[in-house]
Formats: C-alpha cells, structure tokens, sequence
C-alpha cells in the first residue's frame, strides 16, 4: 500500500470515521449545552 | 479434515504418521514431498495455539526435510514452504539456543541452494523469522542475514531481489515500532520490553546504493498490478527514512543530485522515487531547504517528455503537500506549482490521479495555514484567486472519459470533495455553484439506470452514485442555513428516486445515500419533518439491512440525527425505530459493530422526546443492564476494543435518559425517578469501567459528565455512591486530560460534588 500510496482513494471508510465523529460531536454538543456548559461544544 | 479435526481433539496420531513419512530413510521421494505439504497447509490454516505442544516433532520433520543432504529439490522446497507456515508456532523452539542455531543453520543454507524455489522459500522465511523472533537475530545478524539478503536484494533474478528487499523493509518496520514503543514507554517512566538494535542505520551505506540501481529497472509498461523490485525498492526507502531519519540523506542525496536531469528517463524517475520517498522521515530543519531548493527542478519535471517522470512528479508534490505544504504554499512558487497541477489534470490518467491526490493535500494544508481572526472559517485564503478555475478543472477531470482507469475519477472526486471542505468564505459562491452541478449530475446519474447492459457498467454506475452522494455531503456542509432550504427539495427528490431504485441492489450506494440525508438533516434541523413521511421508509430499510451492516450503521446513526434535529417531533416514528432497534440488538447474527450505535441512539431518542420515553424506558434499560454485563477474553484486543466502545455508548445512553427525563428546563420534572431503583447498577457499571486498565479518555469523559448529572438529580442521595477509590481516582485522571472537554467535565463534576458536600457554601 505504500508504492506511491496505492489504496489512498479508498475514502469511504475516511467518509465514515468523519460522519461517526460528527454525530458523536452533535451528541456531545448537546448534552453540554444542557448541562450549562456551553464553551465545550467545540474542541 | 486435520485443520476440522485437530482443535477438538481428534485424530491425535496424525502429525506422529507425517513425521514419520518424513523422518522414515524408507519413504519414497513422492511420499516426502506430498507429507510436507500436507504438513504445510495443515500450519497455514490451523490456529497456531493447536499444534503448539506438537512443534517439536513437526520442526523435526521439516527441518530433516531441508536439509542440504537432502537428495530431492522437490522434497526441500516443500519442507522449507512448510516451515514458512509452521513459524508462528515454533516461539518455544526460537526460544533455545541450539535449536534456535540449528533452525537458523538450515534456512541460511536453504537460501543458498541453486534451484531458485528454494532459495526464494529460504529467503521467506528468514523475513518471516526477522518480523516474529527479531530479538534473537543478534548472533546471527551480522555473519549471515545481512550478508545474504544484500546479495539476494543484488540478484538479477527479480523473486530473490524482492525477498533481500522485503527482509530489509521488514527490519525498518520492526525498528520503527521499538522507536515508538521505546518513546511510550519513556513517557511513563518506565524501560522498554524489547529494544531496537539498529540494524537498519547500520546496514544503511550498504543497502542504499542497492535500493537506488534497483529504482532505475522500471517496467516499461506501467502494469499497476505489477509488483516488481523498482516498486519495492522505493517502499523499502520510505521505510527505511522513517527508520533512520535524516541519516539516509547523505547516502541518498548525491544519486539524486546526479541524475534528476540524467538524459535517460529512468534515472530521472529514479531520482524523483528516491526524493520522494525518503520525505517522511526527515526532520524539519532538514526537509524544508531540502524541499524549497528542489522546487524549480520538480515544477520542471512536470512538464517532462516522460509520462513515468511526471507521473513520480505529481506523487512527489502529493507528498511534498502531505508532509511539509509550507514548502509549496509560498508566494515565490505556488502559482507555477497550480499551472503544474491544472496542466497535470489534462495528462494520462496515472499523471492526473496523483495530480488530484496532490490537490486533496495541499487544499486542507492550505486551509489550516489560512488565517481565521476570531471565526471559524477563514475568509480568504492563498488558494482563493485560482479555487473557482481549479474546481471547473476538477469537475471536468471527473468527466473524462477515460477516468475509470486508476482511479481517476474517484480522485479527482476526492480532490473536489476536499477542495470545497477546505473552502474560505470568499470561495462560497463556487461552492454554491458546484453544489447544482452535483445535483443536476446526480439526476442525470438516475436517468441512466434503465440502460446499463453490462456488469461493469453497473459497477461504474454505482460509484458515481456513491462519489456524488459523498460530494453532496462535502457542498451540503459548506452551505449555509439560509441557502439550505431552496435547494433541499431537489436533493431530497433525488435521493429518494436513487433510495426507490437502490432498494436491495448496492450497500455502497445506499450507504452514501444514507450519510448524505444525514448532513441534510444537519443542515435542516427541524426543516427535515416535511420528508419524514418520505423518506422513513427507507430508513426502516436501512435499519432492516443486517445483511449490509454498514448499510445499518448508517441507518442508525442517521436515526439519532434525526432524533437531534426533529426533537420531539420525531414521537410518531418512535414506536417503529424502538422496535427496529431492539430487534437488531436481540439478532445475534447482526455484526457487532451495529450494536454501540444503535445504545447510544437510545439517548438520543431519550433526549428528544424528554417525558414520552417513559414507554420504553424498562425495554431500553433491560438492554443496557445486559449489555454492561458482557465479559471478554482480555488477550483478544479486537474484543477488548469493542468492548470499550461498547461501554462509552451504554454510558452515553444513560446520560441521554437521565437528561431526557430530567427535562430540559432547569427544574428536575418527576419523571426521572423512574431512574432511580437503577442508580446503584449504574454506578457500580461506572465503576467497573473507571477501574478496567483499558479504560480511554472517552470513558473518563462520559463517566465524568454522568457522575455531574448524577449529582445534579439525585443530589446528596448518591454522594456516598460516587465517593469510591476509582470515581474519586478517575475525577483526577479527567481533570489533567489532554483533551479539554474531558478536562472541563471533570471539572464540572467535581464542582457539582463540591455543592453537594458543603452546601451552606452557595448561600
């Protein structure tokens, strides 16, 4: 995989990694809000 | 049938018979030969902890089987293959040192035999050896290994040359990971389990020069599925920088100095590969004059009479944009680098992947280098005059006609996607205008389904869908909330239409389709009710997909999106997900990974629709209950992990319900004491997790955000619960965390505990 990075188009997996951490951070974000914490939302 | 029979205690005298095939001066050659390889494929296939007891008599019949007295060729190689699968096994054996000498003895000579089956076999085995017993190649290292691999990496003959190859790609890798595990353990203060000896760095002068002369045997027919010595010449230096760092330079440099304007184009490749590769591992102070004053000559290579120099050109910006972007992102060569780029888009389509793939580096390195003053998203920036003409390039680069082959269009997709993710505010009107593109595309893409004849055109079919509906997500994220509504009806009509015609056919598509409708439903918020009545069919599809589980997982978390923008309007479809969710987590043949997504969409409905979870509250919590009791083996670490993830989400289920049914108001509504006979197991849940050595800094942040809820509920009633040695102990570890939110809940917590123990000290 390392020859001139075959395989590094193979992005769907990078494209679920990211929409799992978005909704984990929604969730997060939510639950912060609610707990009066509001300056967490964004790391 | 060994492979069946052996794990369960059956035909226990077989592995005595084929020793004795072997070892019997009586067995004809043939009877050798097939012994061997039965015993070879027994060992590749059978878990290695079945025939560990066993190894001692079945190293005795390979290893007679190898030996250089051995008459028959046919005999040695099948011996010496099944030693290649018999490895993992024979740790006990690696263990001492006569066996371990005598092993070592017989493979050496092995690689030396002259019918070349062997030799390669031997020479496979000795990386094998090198990756799992490296800490004992001490003695032998020096006199025989690196002698014998420098001579087979030398070879004419391209099996032997990959194999010396490999063996020293194996060496870096493993030194790498001692470098790592040598730097953690420092961290904590404590010495390393193994350490590295440094082969590598040693042997650099020496295997160097091989590496670069093998750079320059490039086929001269590009097969991509080709893997020959040039290509694993170039991976073995890659290896090799990030192993040694910035003492490769000197053994590198000077042949790429001499040959980057060599007449032949090999040598110019070579030089380039050799540039490229060893990019990695450099250290900053080295890497980034290295880079600057190589500038010139790389823009120039991109233009070069050779399609494999410009090629290598393209990559070597890739990973000039990947590794060190400041070096590119300049005034002084930035806007020849893009005419580079743009120009490279309309080359073969090797050339133009790389091109795209160098795009999607230096579009997030642009971004990130991009000032953002107080927002954040920058307004500007170094990529803004020329982002409206570089995404007209990319869109038509998608559109070739011959981006099927490798893998342009994906990338050219990708370079697209990353483009307009990284997008500054000036650049939003393209982004607006890329976004029709999509869609007007995306509905065209639905009108050609009734004409695909060929299997291949329906895989192509497919993939489109797939690239335009990730490329939907990627424009949706940029769109502001204003926009969103006037063009959501029209994506939403498509998506249906591809939902309509994707039903039982490609998970991929369905997938994509699925994230997409979840950054519309990000966008939208509540403005997603009116295609609920739609669409929740397809969800309840998506959630039914057991088959396709990535199909489900997408389902599942587009439901806890939903959940989060619909708030209490999502009621009405509560009763079919609850049933839905519930019947994938009671499936034992659903994959696992469903399971952690679909407990932490139980807070999410929790939380949405407040006071009317009280229905499913005994259902949801039946699971929860149960599903913080699973146990696993601690040596499996796949299980281990997943363990782990499946307890964040338990604890983020609880902290949903817990808040959902507490109310959002400031007021705690009655409902939560619903919660209350489960405290106890709650805690007790929290902790067992606080106290697990595998505990992340996921864990520490949820259990510290619930301990605060906790407290805030059910006040001074659960103070003695919370007090134990772990929480108390796990509070400390959250308040020094790296992460901040992790650093701030801890905080919290601890502040809500403060109140409850001193509580005349708010008045």
């Amino acid at each position: 995989d390392l020859y001139k990075n075959w395989g590094k188009y193979g992005s769907q997996e990078e494209r679920r990694k990211e929409l799992l951490e978005t909704q984990k951070s929604n969730r997060q974000n939510k639950v912060d809000k609610l707990r009066g914490l509001i300056n967490v939302v964004k790391q | 049938v060994a492979v069946a029979e052996l794990p369960i205690g059956q035909w226990n005298d077989l592995i005595p018979i084929l020793v004795e095939n072997v070892t019997n001066a009586a067995s004809s050659e043939l009877k050798k030969e097939a012994t061997l390889e039965a015993i070879g494929y027994i060992c590749q296939e059978i878990e290695a902890e079945v025939l560990t007891e066993q190894s001692n008599h079945i190293l005795t019949a390979i290893i007679h089987g190898m030996r250089s007295a051995e008459p028959s060729n046919h005999v040695r190689l099948a011996a010496t293959q099944a030693l290649l699968n018999s490895l993992e096994f024979t740790k006990a054996n690696f263990e001492k040192d006569v066996e371990r000498n005598f092993i070592m003895e017989v493979v050496c000579e092995a690689t030396q035999s002259n019918d070349m089956r062997i030799s390669v076999a031997a020479l496979q085995c000795l990386v094998k050896i090198l990756s799992l017993y490296y800490q004992y190649m001490e003695p032998y290292m020096g006199q025989a290994l690196f002698p014998i691999t420098l001579e087979a990496m030398k070879s004419d003959i391209d099996e032997i040359s990959l194999q010396g190859i490999e063996f020293w790609s194996n060496v870096s890798d493993e030194e790498i990971d001692l470098a790592i595990e040598e730097a953690e353990a420092t961290e904590i203060g404590r010495p390393p389990a193994r350490t590295s000896r440094f082969y590598a760095r040693g042997a650099l002068q020496y295997i160097a020069p091989v590496l670069m002369q093998k750079l320059t045997k490039q086929d001269d027919a590009d097969d991509e599925h080709e893997w020959n010595p040039s290509k694993a010449a170039s991976v073995c230096l890659i290896l090799l920088s990030n192993c040694c760092e910035d003492e490769i330079v000197p053994h590198v440099l000077p042949f790429i100095n001499n040959n980057i304007k060599n007449e032949n184009w090999r040598y110019r490749e070579a030089a380039l590969m050799a540039f490229g590769s060893i990019l990695g591992g450099l250290e900053a102070n080295t890497l980034k004059p290295l880079v600057e004053k190589a500038m010139p000559t790389l823009i120039e290579a991109m233009y070069d009479t050779s399609v494999a120099v410009r090629d290598t050109a393209a990559w070597t910006f890739g990973r000039i944009c990947e590794i060190v972007p400041e070096a590119a992102i300049n005034d002084q060569y930035l806007k020849l680098l893009l005419e580079s780029f743009v120009n490279g888009l309309k080359a073969e389509p090797r050339v133009a992947a790389n091109v795209c793939w160098a795009f999607t580096n230096l579009a997030e390195a642009a971004y990130e280098a991009a000032d953002c003053g107080e927002s954040n998203q920058p307004k500007t920036y170094c990529m803004s005059t020329y982002f409206d003409f570089i995404i007209q390039c990319l869109l038509e680069t998608t559109d070739r006609q011959d981006a099927a082959q490798h893998n342009l269009r994906s990338a050219a997709y990708e370079a697209l996607m990353e483009m307009v993710k990284n997008s500054p505010s000036d650049c939003y009107m393209t982004v607006q205008k890329t976004t029709m593109v999509i869609l007007e595309r995306l509905q065209q893409v639905l009108q050609m389904e009734n004409h695909i004849s060929s299997q291949a055109d329906r895989s192509q079919f497919n993939d489109l869908q797939s690239l335009l509906c990730a490329t939907l997500q990627s424009v949706l994220r940029k769109v502001t909330p204003e926009d969103a509504p006037q063009i959501s009806d029209a994506i939403m009509t498509a998506l249906l239409t591809m939902f309509a015609a994707n039903a039982g056919k490609a998970g991929g598509v369905q997938e994509d389709a699925l994230m997409a409708v979840s950054t519309l439903v990000e966008v939208l918020g509540e403005g997603f009710l009116k295609y609920m009545d739609a669409f929740k069919q397809y969800l309840y599809v998506g959630l039914k997909n057991h088959q396709e589980y990535q199909v489900c997982v997408a389902a599942v978390g587009l439901t806890g999106d939903i959940c989060r923008a619909l708030k209490i309007k999502v009621l009405p479809y509560c009763d079919e997900i609850i049933y839905l969710l519930m019947a994938n987590l009671s499936d034992p043949t659903i994959h696992r990974a469903v399971k952690p997504q679909i407990l932490s969409v139980f807070g999410d409905i929790a939380l949405s629709i407040g006071p009317d979870f009280k229905k499913y509250f005994d259902l949801v919590m039946q699971m929860l209950l149960q599903a913080s009791n699973i146990q696993v083996n601690p040596n499996d670490y796949d299980m281990v992990e997943y363990i782990g993830e499946l307890r964040e989400s338990i604890l983020e289920a609880y902290t949903g319900i817990i808040q959902g049914l507490k109310g959002v108001g400031g007021e705690v509504q009655p409902d939560v004491a619903l919660m209350e006979p489960h405290v106890q197991a709650i805690i007790n849940f929290m902790v067992q997790v606080a106290s697990d050595p595998e505990r992340t800094d996921g864990h520490m942040s949820v259990i510290a955000g619930l301990t605060g809820d906790l407290c805030t509920v059910f006040g001074q009633r659960v103070l003695p619960l919370l007090e134990t040695k772990p929480l108390v102990e796990l509070l400390q570890s959250a308040r020094k965390s790296r992460t901040p939110r992790t650093k701030t809940l801890a905080n919290w917590a601890t502040k809500e505990i403060r109140k409850l123990k001193q509580p005349l000290a708010s008045w």
